[in-house]
């Protein structure tokens, strides 16, 4: 069946096959009358090739939600400034703080620790993989419905504020993070197109994004005082 | 040395990033960053000119000697070479 979603501000149809998918993006149906900007249509190959990528073995309509994911997210980087890289984005007091860090550093674990802390200032915009756009030269952090393990995520738009490059430590510190690293390792995390010029436009958009949004070099033990130290860090500044 | 097609250098502050687009882009993982003398000499790379030159443009530049701008010009190819950025 088509639907049309809206998801970071953009609508487009999807022909899907599983109530399941359907389910799992109800909250980014697009209002009635928003005509879509691309359609896409999912088939047994594409869920096919999403099981090939995949390390695990999970029925078919799991894939189908990866393989949305997939042509909306291609879809975006040719046509729009936005990109994506996986991280945990927050907002905190309305603005958008990401961590990102190799799978299995915690990044879960940090931001439950600002949840902790911080209470109703705190909004996970999505566990996984946000969508950032550039909208009139101004960086936004979307939520999506690909939310990761835990569900967690909402949709809404929030200024990008900071982006922390997460990793372990005994004692909690935060600092600065040379430009090149940052880009570095966003250009290992999200999916680099193959022409020229996209490759030219993303590189545009990071060169932007790292200009705009303070990075910096997050680490981190298990307390409840990482999320302090990290706060004053970020807010401090 | 010949830079091989397909990729596209890219300046960050003081640093710059070359990463792969085109055909090549599939078959390269790997993305790198060099510095200033390294954008320099990459430079020379991609107008195709030779050893010699490179060197002699790097002496002149950055007012090193001759021997240490070849030792350096030598160990850049080869981590180039290394990355799949040039052909030899």
């Amino acid at each position: 069946m088509i639907f049309n979603y809206k998801i970071a501000d953009i609508v487009f149809s999807a022909d899907i096959i599983y109530k399941s998918t359907y389910e799992r993006m109800k909250d980014y149906l697009a209002p009635e009358g928003e005509k879509p900007e691309f359609g896409f249509k999912i088939t047994d190959a594409d869920i096919a090739e999403e099981r090939r990528l995949s390390p695990y073995d999970f029925p078919d309509n799991v894939y189908e939600h990866t393989a949305v994911y997939r042509k909306y997210i291609y879809e975006i980087m040719e046509k729009y400034d936005a990109f994506f890289f996986h991280c945990s984005a927050i907002a905190v007091d309305g603005e958008a703080i990401m961590f990102t860090a190799r799978s299995g550093t915690g990044k879960s674990t940090h931001r439950n620790l600002w949840m902790k802390n911080f209470g109703d200032r705190v909004t996970v915009i999505n566990d996984d993989k946000p969508v950032i756009r550039r909208i009139d030269g101004k960086f936004y952090v979307y939520g999506t419905p690909w939310q990761g393990k835990e569900g967690l995520g909402c949709n809404i738009r929030v200024p990008a504020k900071a982006l922390c490059f997460l990793s372990r430590a005994e004692e909690n510190s935060i600092g600065p993070i040379d430009t090149i690293s940052v880009v570095a390792k966003l250009m290992n995390q999200t999916v680099r197109p193959s022409d020229p010029w996209l490759m030219s436009n993303l590189l545009d958009l990071l060169d932007g994004f790292v200009r705009q949004v303070d990075c910096y070099d997050l680490r981190v033990n298990m307390n409840d005082d990482a999320a302090i130290v990290a706060y004053n860090g970020i807010k401090g500044k | 040395m010949k830079r091989k097609e397909g990729f596209l250098l890219r300046q960050f502050g003081d640093d710059y990033i070359v990463v792969a687009v085109g055909d090549d882009a599939e078959n390269f993982n790997k993305l790198i960053t060099l510095n200033g003398v390294g954008a320099f000499i990459y430079n020379f790379i991609v107008e195709e000119k030779s050893r010699d030159e490179v060197v002699a443009a790097l002496t002149e530049h950055y007012e090193v000697e001759r021997s240490l701008a070849e030792s350096d010009v030598a160990a850049f190819e080869a981590r180039l070479s290394a990355a799949g950025l040039i052909d030899d």
